[in-house]
């Protein structure tokens, strides 16, 4: 059942980055409010999957009543509707309609994964701690989606300068967001992410100190969430201070999302303690 | 009865023509009309065009009769580039006209509000029947609707709102923006018309003479943040202004790369936009390359105009087809009317509906739910 509805959750996603990527080339408004839609129906789909996984999970050892996000199929999922849920609340508030092209797309590649990784029931890890360390993972991918979000928002910029530098900006440069808009946006993505990631950060660090052991330290997903969320911090800084605004700044950013993609598909095949997403529970 | 059309435009009238039409009031017009007999009648009158639309309900009002009325309003001959439509021809003219097809910059968006404006100016003098509500309202419908479905009406067609354009590809709202003018001449005047138009926060003018740019800012004064600075101001000017817009006669560039990258950095990386119409040029070209500098210069902004123009003459044929099309629906329902035997007209439909009196398959045409008048007032669209 879990399986089924994330699949039509997928089609639904890829309808709605087909409808942005529509916006692309006509201008006509009607493109937008589809993709936001397809992309609400598909979200809701696979909340509905993520729930329809939840009973088979809590009938195994040590699952009840939490949530399964150490499994691959419960990560991606999660991250998925972190994506889009994000980029909905995004969009909602701007109603820019054009973005979708740059940031959905994350949405449909986590969605695909989670329907090829199997829902199938696992075990949660005895280290898993207690009910409020639920709360760590769901921090991180919504910092994730943010900073997914940034990056789309970010090649849009790209594309906006460019056209803009030409001197022979064609109908895009028009239905694109303002260049200033952008930058206000990606700023503004960046640091709720950030805010996210810190407090998954400390929530994990709580946890940290009760299983403790030195391996820890080194702990190569650890090691990268650190030096992510410095990358980020940084951006931050320079950005507000140091007038880091433009192409410098979604440089930054991206180089900071990059790690951030490593950290979380090397990290987790080197990790001892996060090794669930592609080496399973 | 069939619709009668009277047009004098730019394209076959001359100039003494359009001026001695000019001057002529709506209202004149249509109580002419009404005393020759003529119940539905609209006048649409802009710059380019004076045009008279009749529909004579009992008896012919011939061209030449509604011709002679208007010299002698005019007090002028007036057959001279005078262009008579009748029927299904003066329809698809109507049509073309509220579509921009027949202005002078083709796909324009005034003209709509002019030709409502006419359709308005009749409704209230009482000169507007079924016949002419549905052809008016169907002509604002067609109008919008070829606007929004080719691109007939994309892109900017003057330097000044292509710059304006731009100005809002990179700030968006411009109305926390803040414009810094170099020059006072005609084409700075032009640029800064655009920019007030958009309710920009303040608009600074420098000018080597300092009473020409007070000139030029008496004149735009009634819009807020209008401001005078001295020629000696510019650095410190441009280090504030988002959008600088440099038109001066000065023999070598106003703005210097240094005086860029120092107003540049003050900025802490916010974007500056920099317009220069000036000939010889105004702005250093190398300031382009600097990050979050963006320098169009006038043969850049006049390219971009062309390009618009060369794509809306891309979409006329399209912009055409659909016009006929709209105009034929009209002329089958205006005939059915005239029959006794009413089709339907709808704006959306363009495939068959059935009637619910009779479940026969009716055309469907109508647009206009035209409510009926009542006596002693003229119907008023909805809002």
């Amino acid at each position: 059942m879990a399986l089924e509805l994330s699949r039509l959750a997928l089609a639904f996603y890829c309808a709605a980055t087909a409808a942005a990527l529509g916006c692309l080339r006509r201008r006509n408004g009607g493109w937008g409010r589809w993709s936001l839609r397809l992309l609400a129906a598909g979200a809701c789909l696979q909340a509905s999957a993520f729930l329809a996984s939840l009973p088979a999970f809590w009938a195994g050892a040590g699952g009840r009543w939490r949530l399964p996000l150490h499994t691959p199929f419960g990560v991606l999922t999660l991250l998925s509707l972190a994506v889009a849920a994000t980029f909905f609340i995004v969009e909602s508030r701007r109603r820019l309609g054009i973005l979708g092209a740059f940031v959905l797309p994350w949405a449909v590649l986590f969605c695909g994964a989670a329907v090829l990784a199997s829902p199938a029931a696992a075990a949660a890890p005895p280290a898993a701690g207690g009910w409020w360390t639920g709360f760590h993972p769901v921090l991180l991918a919504a910092a994730y989606a943010a900073f997914a979000n940034a990056f789309g928002v970010g090649v849009a910029w790209l594309i906006q300068e460019r056209q803009l530098k030409s001197r022979r900006p064609d109908e895009l440069c028009y239905r694109l967001p303002a260049l200033e808009l952008l930058d206000g946006l990606h700023f503004r993505l960046v640091a709720v992410g950030c805010a996210h990631m810190g407090a998954g950060l400390v929530l994990g660090g709580l946890w940290a100190r009760k299983v403790w052991t030195p391996s820890l330290l080194w702990d190569p997903k650890i090691l990268g969430a650190c030096a992510t969320a410095a990358g980020y911090a940084s951006f931050l800084y320079l950005h507000s201070s140091r007038g880091w605004r433009g192409r410098r700044g979604v440089f930054a950013a991206m180089i900071a999302f990059c790690v951030l993609a490593a950290t979380f598909l090397g990290g987790d095949l080197m990790s001892r303690f996060h090794g669930f997403l592609l080496r399973g529970p | 009865m069939q619709l009668l059309s009277i047009a004098f435009t730019h394209k076959e009238a001359s100039v003494r023509v359009r001026e001695a039409l000019a001057r002529l009031e709506a209202g004149a017009v249509l109580g002419a009309m009404r005393a020759r007999g003529c119940a539905q009648a609209v006048v649409v009158s802009t710059c380019n065009r004076f045009e008279l639309y009749l529909w004579p309900a009992r008896e012919p009002l011939s061209a030449a009769a509604a011709l002679a009325a208007l010299e002698r309003l005019a007090g002028a001959p007036l057959s001279e580039g005078m262009a008579l439509r009748t029927g299904q021809a003066a329809i698809e003219h109507l049509f073309s006209v509220a579509a921009g097809l027949d202005s002078l910059v083709v796909g324009e968006t005034e003209i709509l509000g002019q030709v409502k404006n006419g359709y308005e100016a009749a409704l209230a003098a009482g000169m507007t029947g079924k016949r002419l509500n549905v052809l008016f309202q169907r002509a604002l419908y067609v109008g919008k609707r070829v606007r929004r479905e080719t691109s007939i009406a994309s892109g900017q067609t003057s330097v000044a709102s292509v710059a304006v354009q731009l100005a809002a590809a990179i700030f968006g709202d411009l109305s926390d923006r803040s414009v810094l003018v170099l020059g006072a001449g005609r084409m700075a005047e032009q640029a800064c018309r655009h920019f007030v138009g958009r309710g920009i926060r303040e608009l600074s003018i420098v000018n080597r003479t300092f009473e020409r740019a007070e000139v030029l800012a008496e004149r735009l004064r009634p819009a807020r943040g209008v401001r005078v600075r001295p020629w000696t101001d510019i650095p410190e000017a441009l280090r504030g202004a988002d959008v600088a817009l440099c038109s001066t006669g000065a023999d070598r560039p106003v703005l210097s790369w240094e005086l860029v990258r120092d107003a540049a950095a003050a900025r802490l990386g916010r974007s500056l936009f920099l317009i220069d119409i000036a000939m010889p040029r105004d702005v250093e070209e190398s300031v382009h390359g600097m990050a979050g500098v963006y320098l169009y210069r006038l043969e850049d902004l006049e390219r971009i105009v062309a390009e618009n123009l060369s794509s809306r003459e891309g979409e006329i044929g399209k912009a055409r087809a659909f016009v006929s099309g709209k105009a034929a629906q009209l002329r089958a329902w205006a005939d059915s009317v005239d029959a006794g035997a009413e089709l339907s007209l709808t704006h959306s439909g363009d495939v068959p509906c059935f009637s619910r009196e009779s479940r026969a398959p009716r055309t469907s045409i109508c647009c206009a739910r035209v409510p009926a008048r009542r006596p002693g007032r003229g119907w008023r669209p909805p809002s």
